[in-house]
Formats: C-alpha cells, structure tokens, sequence
C-alpha cells in the first residue's frame, strides 16, 4: 500500500468511525465516490476498530508478561550461537549452572587463537554493587595462575550490562563422572583430591575464597588433570549482594555442600570452603553425598537437617556400589571426612592443606595410632606452648615507649583532663631523661634500666595523682612481667590495684583490669592458688559490666583458660577457650591477628587434651594468618612457628618440625637479643626435635643455653627451668646416659612437687621418667614405687592419660626385677584398658598383648605366651592391610619365644621376613630391632649347616648391642639370654 | 514532529545503548523492590530511566522528545527480541526450555509481540507519524496528551491517528477475524 492511497483511506476511516455506525455506509458511499476498494479496505478497519478493545489488553498483557520474564530469565537463553560477548564470539553451550549458562567462546577480535568458557552472570545477579566489584577484582582473580585452576582469562561487561567472565576452557568430564567412567580406584581418586586441596589452599594463600567447591565445578581432563572451575566467583558477587534484599535462591551456593555457617547467610571464610572439600572427598569415596539428597533441595532443608543430625560417617552411607568399599573408608579416611565436614569451622581443618596433610599420611601408611614405641614408653618432655598475651612482647626501648604512650592515650581519653596528661607526659620525658647517652655514661640503656628508674620516680614524684599513678604502675608492671620479670612485677600490680580500689571515684573497669594482670602474674609465677580467685573476680566484673564480645572479656576468658590448663584443668580450659575464640571471631574477625591468638591458646590446649589433630588445623591457620598480616619476622609469627613445631615434633613430624623451629629461634634472637628468656623457650623446642632426629650434642647445646637464660632471668621456681632441666634428662636418656640422667630427672620431679603438687600431670609425667632412669639404672626398688604411685593417681583421675601404660611401664620394672607372675597380672590389666579404650583390634592393644606374651613367657606359662604372640601378630597383620606399619615388632618376639622353645624352624621365617622388611626401611628407626634379628638369626644358623655365618652374626650383633648401656633391660628374654651368655 | 535525526548517528547510538542498558538496570532494581511480580510496568520503567539519564552528562543535552523516542525504541527492541527468543524456545529450537514463564503459555488474550513488530514497521512506511505515535504509545507508554505536546499535535489528531493506526494492526494482527 502506498502512502497516497493509506492517506486516502485514512481521512475516509477517520471520518467514518467517528459517525454513529448505522449512518456510516451512507456516509462510506458517499466519501469513497466509486472506489470499491478504498471502500472495502475502510470497512475492514472499522471491522477493526471494533476488536479495538481485544487488541489493547492484549498489548497490554503481552507488554507486561513479555517485560517482566525478560526481566526475570536468563538472558543466556537468549544469546545465539555467533553472537559476541566483549571480544568473545559465542559458540556452543557448555552447561548451566546456579549462575548462568556457560558457553565456548573464542575470541572475535581475531588478536589470538584462544578459547574459553564463557559466563554471562545470570540477571539478578548483576547488581551495580557486583559489577563494580567485579571490576576491582577481576585483577586479583586474573593472577591467581595454578595447575588446577581453571584460570580467570578476561571478564567484563557485556552490551547488556551484565557481567562476564571467560574462563579457561577445560575439556574435561565432571569429577564424579570421570571418577565413574573411569573406574578410578580409591589411591587415585584421594590424588585428584589432593590436587583440587593444593589448588584450594593456593587461593586461600591469596585471600581468595571460592565458596561454592562442589563435584560439578572440578573437571579432569583426558590425561587426568584435575581443575577447579570458577574461583573467586561466588564471593565475588555474593559479597556485593549483601544489603540487598536477595532471596536464598539467588545467592550463589549449593546447598548439598554448603556449610552451615553459609546456610545461615553468615559471613563466611576459608572454613567454608575446607567443608565443601570434605563434602566431595564424602561423596567421591562413599558415592553419595552427605546430605540424604531430598534434604538438600532448599538451604533451610540442608540446614535443618545439619542442625538437627549428625553427618553420617562415609563407610556408614550404605551405598552398595561404593567406589570404595566400607571397610576401607572405616577409621582414618571417616574420621579425616568427618573432620572437615565438622559444624563449627574452627572444629575443622583450618587449612585445605592440613587436610591433604592427613590425607597424604593416610596414602603413606602413617596412622599416628601404630607409631608407639616398641618400648611402650619413653621419657616425655613437656614444652609448654606458648601463650602470648594482648599486650605483645616486642620488648626493647621502642617497646616500652610504645606502651606508655598507649598509656598516655588511654589515660588522656578516659579523664579528658589537660592535667592528666600533663603529668604522664611529664614522667615519660623525665624517664627518657635516662636514656640519654650523655647521662648513662655511654652505655646502651636497657628496657630494664628505664623501667627501673621509672618506677623510682613512681614511688618518689609526689605530683602525680593516684589515678594516673595507677595506669602507670599497671603499665610499667606489665612491660616488667613481659620481660618475664615477675617479681619486679608484681609489687607494682598490687599497689595499682590497691590504688584503684580506693579510688574516690572508683572505676570497675579498672579494677577489674588490675585484677586480671596481678591474677596473670601469678599464674605466670605457676601461683594457682592465689591466681584463680583475682581471675576469676576479675572475669565476673568484666561480664557485668562490658559487651560479651568486649576484648577485656576476651582477655580475662583467655587469661583464665591459662590457669586452667596450667592445673590441668584441661576440659575448664577447653570451655573457657572456645568461648574466647568464637567472641573475638565476632569482635575481630575471622582473620584478625588478635584471633590468631586465641586460635593458638585454643590449639594449646586441644594439644593437651590429646586432641591433636583438631589442634595441628588451628596451629597452621593462627600462623596462616600471623603470616599474613604481620609478615614473616613477626614476634607473633615466630609464636606460632614454636607452637606449631612442638606438635609437629610430638606427633612425629621431625622433618617438618625441624625447619619451623629453627625460624623461630632466628626470629626471636633477632627481635630480642640471644639472652632472652622467649629465646629460651625456643631453643628448648628446637632441642627437643633436635633430640628425635638424633642430633643429641646440638639438643644438648640448646638446653644448656636455654637453662643458663633461665636462670639468669627467671624466678628460681619458674616451670620453664624444670622445663628445660627435664629436655636435658630426654637427652640424656636418648643417649642411654642413666647416670647422668637420674639426678636431673630427681631434680625436676622435686620442683614440680613443690609447684604444681603431688598430683598434677607434669609431676606424674617427671615420676614416670625418673622412673625410667632408675629403672635402666638398675635402681628397681625405687622405680617400682614410683611407677605405683603414678598407677594409683591416673587409676583415679579422669583417665586423661593412659592407665593402661602405667600397668605397662611397673610390668616392665616388676620383670627386671624378677616379679614375673605380678608382671602377667598388670600386663593383663594394660590388655583389657587397652581394649575398652582403643579397641580390640588397635595397635596399642596388640602391644599390650606381646608385652603381656613376654610376661608370660618369663613366668613360665609358654602356651599362654605363644597365644598372646600370635594373637598380637594376628592384629599387626590385620591392621597391616589398611596401614604401613612395621610387622617386625609383631614378629621378632614371637621369633624370641619360639627359639627360646628351641623351635628355630619356625623361627627363621619370621626373622628373615622382618629382616628384609628393616632393610626395605633403609635402617630408619628402632636401633635395636636389626641387631636382635642379626643375634638371633645368628644363633638358629649355628645351630644348623651355616654355623661359621652364624657365629660371625652373633659376634657382630653382641658388640653392638653391648656398646648400648643397660640394653639387655630393652631386649626380648632369650635375646637378653643370648647376649649374656655367649656360647 | 521534532526528527531524531538532530544529533549525529554516532552519538545517538551511543546513547540508545545506554538507554538499553538503563532500561535493564532499572527494570532489575524495579522488580527486585517489589519481589517477584507478575507484570513489569514498563511506563514507569521508560520515565525512571528518563530521570535517571537526566543526568548521564552525554543524554543531559538531549531533548526529552528525542530521549524518549529512543527509550521506547530501546524498550520496544527489548520485548520484541525477548519475545521472539521465547518463541524459538517454544519451537525446542538448540535450547531447553528452563523457567520459561507459565503465564505466556496460558494468557489466550497475548498480542503477539514478533508480529506487532512486523505490522508496525508495515505502518510506519504508510504512515511515519503514526508509527511513531504507536511506538510511544506501546513500548514508551506514553498517553495521548503527552504525544499530543511532542508531536505539536492537537489531542484530537493523535487520537485520530492512534485509532487509525490501532484498526490498522488489529487486521494485521488478524484479531478482527475471531471477531467476524
């Protein structure tokens, strides 16, 4: 139709349907003069006119559903394949997930050949707030470059507005689906594990977190590669989000492996990220999820049922076709599983690596419950961990300026009086009067010197207000008890407390604050009983009057926890701990270094409740943080690297102990000088380690170095001397120096005594190791009674620590001795303790078992012997088809007895067969077992044709072993016999 | 009728793409205030974006006549690609129909956007001004008085133009037919 002939029909239209319809074909006649088919077409329209209605709400419906499911879809599913996003040229669909439709692209701008998966971010998601984070932070996600990162190539804003992201396209099958098609065994599927853990602790390292880890979003490639996709993302836009009024459905998680802190919409952190881990290690293993799937539909669904139940353990799924069958997944791998999946996060690995760390030891066969002694005890160290305060103990010149400016502050802002601080102006420049080198004759003045010369004018200055003279004493008092200086201390704390008490107007804030150091002071001086009382006042004062997360509260919990777990009071302590933590998370933040702190106290005391794997997570993530926010050389740090090499060191870990605790002894010289006493404590932590990987000479350097700072600078009484004192009867033991061993060990065991008492687990531990000097001393008498002694005490306490190994060590004694029926009989106990705590097939009861055979054999019951030997090598080989433990120790007292039988037949295939597994060992470990075997192979080949052979390794073996003081105290019964008796 | 054509191609482009990109956001933030609805109001939506370009310094110099043209453009652009992706959903072209919105399916009375689109451009050729007028009326939601004032029209000669028009695209759209 053309425009002349539309305008015709117009103006005949327009005329006609505005006249009343039955005078409008008159009036069409008229006006279309002859034109039949202007004439028909104006009837069509006013046909038209009449469905006008129809047409308007249909418009009008169209208009508004058609907008608002714009609005709401996808946009995704309306990009064509071709179409371009930034410099990507859209290809294929790759999937769709929460957040979008994810496509190949490739890029358009014909620059380079590069492929990539393409994600547009779903609407609704594409709020201003998340795009202009996006923007900042798609740099940092941009360098995040590891092997199993799919890694952020580009992102952007499309024409449209919404954000994109163009990933490394990695062609690839889903984890699960790999692991399916693949029939990935259990050791491989742990090693892709692994590397995802690798990758995720990478992120971590760098402040990222991906908050949405679940099966889906790792690919494996042909060769086996494993990547993690979409890191960074999720927080990326959730975090812009928060504020906004988003439904649940739209913040980015999944709730199958969502943790509960992010279900709840809390502000989540790395420990969200280390629970989803464990949730795909559950189903990668088990081959179905954590969560009965109908549970995890909905966040609340998941919640609920995560608040309301227990996880269950991997090997319980109940999954027919398990990948892995249950029997493997029992123990290590459901506790490591459950470990991560746990509800608090600080319950939880506190590292992606502490994970693979227990992973990796599982692959290697290191289950920390077969790695006992052959011996069933050794002499135990104890080094205290270290507990740093909130006044950190930077010390020097510096330091002490630091803290009575802090003082000057405080008081300034808590009197508002011009006058006030006048005065404490006027004493920090009268101190540093002192400093100058012209009136201290030259010599460096030290923290010390001004401390002292400030207290003098504290006493002496009359101008001062008792106030101000208050805040400086509790200052001055504090540097001094940082300086381990307590006795100095201490004085000063009580007349600031005295003064604030009789305040005119008296502050509780301040009282309460007085309390708590002169309660910290005495504690540190090991004064419980006078400690606990001001603590405990000073606790209940800050709770009436501050905000339960107030860090004076914090403070006082923490300070009280110390006691507590200095009494041994180690459950108290847990409570009082776990309440600092979660209090200063609230206040601080998760990843604050004042929560570091208590992180490491909390860890501490895990560690001493025998929660060690729990304890290992916040070790590294109180460092992980120390780290991250102070730097390397940080004071805090070398805290942490001292505290995390002690357990390290106590779980075995030499090699990774070693390296830690030489950082930290270099910092704390370097920050404090060689003469300090926090140098000493850490010397005493590098000793110890140095001790286990034999380095006995360098341990004994350290010690003697660390007793000598002591005692220079610490109350004659103070614990780190018995501390260090013992370190040296560990060495000396190490080195099967007895002699020298007991009158130390004496020592220590009488400090503790008159210390922490008859009954505190420290004394207890020192009983059992002089025990163990005088037992290899020949001094049998004396370490049976001592062994008694501690027998009773843990047989009535709360069994923290083994009753059985006490039955276990007096056995020992009572055989040395002779007492071999009263010997079956404690063996017998240990067994059956044993048993109920560890269970029957344990490693620590099939010891018990050849420790009670050897009993037996001794007393003369050889068919009961031969029983409990076989029964206890039954166990080693059972254990040894999940773990690498050493079948030697099952084996070679069997071999003992059985020779003693003279059943040498039987004999030497077990010998021969531990031979060969200590050879395999490149001669790690036990000393004595390979010279053992040698002597007692030795002795069954001379007996036989090879008899030359086996007198020449008879002859070598007694040499050796003899050149071992009191060995013959360590050794099997016939193997003592044939080392005494040479034929 | 004042022509779009005043200022340069480029800038005008320019400037649809920020509309287009205004009209998004804002039609994000509208539904997000009010939930979930059903409907958008798109009138609302084509003035907030108004105001809000008001002050992008490259729309500040445009005239609100020549603003709005292009907001209804962009809006009318937007329903009309949304429309026709949904229909190539519906026809199960490379795509899985996921959320696709119950109420398109079951509203009988749904003017079909694709076809609205087709019809109106036919208009347009014949008759500019009424193309014109549909396209501020529909997509802008712009009522007849304020047409009247950017067209330098009198009421009664946009109304005259939008019944014209309207009987127009109803036989296009054949809505007439069921009728007859």
């Amino acid at each position: 139709m053309d425009t002349q002939r539309w305008q015709r029909i117009a103006a005949i239209f327009d005329e006609a349907v505005e006249a009343p319809p039955q005078a409008r074909a008159a009036l069409l006649e008229k006006l279309c003069a002859g034109d039949a088919d202007v004439w028909r077409e104006v009837e069509v329209l006013l046909a038209a006119d009449a469905s006008a209605a129809k047409f308007d709400s249909g418009v009008d419906s169209a208009r508004h559903l058609v907008a608002a499911d714009w609005v709401e879809s996808n946009d995704n599913e309306s990009m064509s394949a071709d179409e371009r996003v930034g410099p990507w040229q859209v290809s294929r669909e790759l999937g769709r997930g929460g957040m979008g439709v994810v496509w190949l692209a490739a890029r358009a701008d014909g620059q380079f050949e590069q492929r990539a998966a393409l994600k547009l971010i779903k609407r609704g998601m594409d709020s201003e707030a998340v795009i202009a984070r996006f923007l900042r932070e798609r740099q940092i996600l941009a360098r995040l470059e590891h092997p199993h990162i799919a890694h952020l190539i580009d992102g952007g804003i499309a024409t449209d507005g919404r954000p994109y992201f163009a990933m490394e396209y990695v062609d690839g099958q889903p984890l699960l689906q790999y692991c399916i098609d693949k029939s990935i065994k259990m050791e491989e599927r742990i090693k892709l594990f692994l590397d995802i853990c690798a990758a995720v602790q990478f992120a971590h390292g760098r402040l990222i977190v991906h908050r949405d880890i679940k099966p889906s979003n790792i690919l494996v490639t042909a060769n086996g590669e494993a990547k993690l996709l979409d890191f960074g993302i999720a927080k990326l836009l959730d975090d812009a989000q928060t504020g906004v009024t988003v439904d649940a459905g739209h913040r980015p998680l999944t709730p199958a492996y969502a943790a509960p802190e992010q279900l709840r919409g809390e502000s989540i952190g790395t420990a969200a990220d280390i629970y989803a881990l464990g949730g795909v290690l559950y189903e990668l293993l088990s081959g179905r999820h954590a969560l009965d799937a109908a549970d995890a539909s909905t966040p609340e669904a998941a919640l609920r049922t995560l608040e309301t139940g227990r996880l269950v353990a991997p090997s319980k799924a109940g999954s027919a076709d398990a990948p892995v069958p249950a029997r493997r997944l029992r123990g290590d791998l459901d506790t490591i599983v459950l470990k991560a999946m746990q509800r608090d996060p600080p319950r939880r690995y506190a590292t992606a690596d502490a994970l693979a760390k227990d992973l990796q030891r599982f692959l290697d066969g290191q289950p920390i419950s077969a790695r006992r002694d052959r011996a069933g005890y050794r002499a135990r160290k104890f080094i205290g961990r270290h507990r740093l305060g909130v006044v950190a103990s930077t010390l020097g010149v510096l330091a002490l300026v630091a803290a009575l400016a802090f003082a000057l502050r405080q008081a300034r802002e808590k009197t508002h009086e011009a006058a006030v601080s006048q005065q404490v102006t006027a004493f920090l420049v009268g101190l540093f009067k002192g400093a100058d080198p012209a009136l201290s004759r030259g010599a460096s003045v030290s923290a010390q010197d001004l401390l002292d010369q400030g207290t003098e004018r504290l006493r002496s200055d009359a101008h001062i207000e008792p106030t101000v003279r208050a805040r400086l004493l509790q200052t001055v008092a504090t540097t001094y008890t940082d300086l381990g200086l307590y006795d100095r201390a201490l004085p000063l704390a009580q007349q600031a407390l005295m003064l604030r008490r009789h305040y005119p107007a008296r502050a509780d804030a301040e009282v309460a604050e007085s309390l708590d150091e002169l309660g910290r002071i005495l504690r540190l001086k090991a004064d419980y009983a006078q400690a606990e009382p001001l603590l405990r006042s000073a606790l209940a004062m800050r709770r009436a009057l501050l905000p339960v997360d107030d860090p004076a509260v914090i403070e006082s919990l923490d300070h009280l926890a110390a006691l507590k777990s200095g009494q041994g009071r180690f459950k108290e302590a847990d409570a009082l701990l776990a309440e600092a933590v979660h209090s200063a998370q609230r206040h601080y933040g998760g990843e604050a270094v004042e929560t570091a702190r208590y992180l490491d106290n909390y860890a501490g005391n895990l560690d001493d409740m025998g929660k060690r794997v729990d304890a290992l997570a916040l070790y590294w993530r109180a460092l992980d943080i120390r780290e991250k926010k102070l730097g390397a050389g940080d004071a805090e740090v070398a805290t942490s690297l001292l505290n995390l090499g002690v357990h390290l060191d106590e779980s075995g870990d030499y090699d990774e102990a070693v390296p830690l605790l030489e950082r930290s002894v270099a910092i704390r010289k370097k920050i404090y000088g060689a003469a300090h006493p926090l140098v000493g404590f850490a010397e005493i932590g590098l000793a110890s380690v140095y001790a286990d990987v034999n380095r006995p000479d360098a341990a004994q350097t350290l010690a003697e170095h660390a007793l000598a700072i002591f005692r220079a600078t610490l109350p004659a009484t103070h614990p780190k001397i018995s501390e260090a004192l013992n370190m040296l009867v560990v060495i000396h033991v190490g080195r099967r120096d007895f002699a020298s061993a007991v009158p130390l060990a004496r020592e220590v065991l009488a400090r503790f005594r008159s210390t922490l008492g008859a009954t505190h687990p420290n004394t207890l531990t020192a009983m059992n190791n002089l025990a163990y000097a005088l037992s290899h001393s020949g001094q049998w008498a004396e370490a049976e009674r001592l062994q008694r002694d501690v027998l009773a005490q843990h047989g009535s306490s709360n069994g923290q620590i083994d009753a059985a190994l006490d039955c276990e060590n007096l056995a020992s004694t009572l055989i040395r001795e002779g007492k071999y029926t009263e010997a079956v009989i404690y063996e017998r106990n240990a067994v059956t303790l044993q048993r109920q705590r560890e269970g029957v097939g344990s490693a620590n009861t099939a010891i018990a078992l050849r420790e009670l055979g050897t009993a037996e054999e001794l007393a003369g019951r050889s068919a009961d012997a031969e029983r409990d030997f076989r029964a206890a090598l039954a166990i080693g080989e059972k254990l040894a088809q999940a773990h690498k433990i050493d079948m030697f120790n099952w084996k070679v007292p069997l071999a003992d007895f059985l020779i003693g039988a003279d059943r040498c037949a039987e004999a030497v295939p077990l010998l021969e067969s531990s031979k060969a597994e200590f050879d395999r060992a490149h001669g790690v470990g036990d000393p004595v077992r390979p010279l053992e075997i040698h002597l007692l192979l030795g002795h069954c080949r001379a007996t036989g044709p090879r008899r030359a052979e086996g007198e020449g390794m008879q002859r070598t073996a007694r040499a050796q072993l003899r050149a071992l003081p009191g060995i013959e105290m360590d050794l099997d019964p016939v193997t003592r016999k044939l080392l005494s008796t040479p034929r | 009728m004042t022509a779009p054509n005043t200022i340069p191609a480029e800038a005008s482009q320019a400037l649809f793409a920020l509309v287009y990109q205004q009209l998004r956001r804002i039609a994000r933030s509208q539904r997000r205030a009010a939930g979930s609805p059903a409907t958008l109001d798109t009138t609302a939506l084509v003035h907030e974006v108004y105001l809000k370009l008001h002050a992008v310094p490259e729309a500040a110099e445009i005239d609100r006549v020549h603003f709005l043209s292009l907001a209804a453009r962009a809006m009318r652009q937007i329903l009309v690609d949304h429309a026709r992706a949904r229909s190539r959903l519906k026809r199960g072209g490379p795509f899985t129909i996921t959320g696709l919105r119950d109420e398109i399916g079951v509203a009988t009375d749904m003017v079909d956007l694709v076809a609205l689109d087709a019809a109106l451009t036919r208009l347009a050729e014949v008759d500019p001004r009424a193309g014109q007028l549909v396209e501020w009326r529909i997509f802008g939601g712009l009522e007849i008085t304020e047409i009247a004032h950017m067209q330098e029209l009198t009421e009664r000669t946009v109304f005259r133009d939008w019944r014209r028009a309207r009987a127009f695209l109803v036989h296009q759209l054949g809505l007439d037919e069921a009728q007859s």
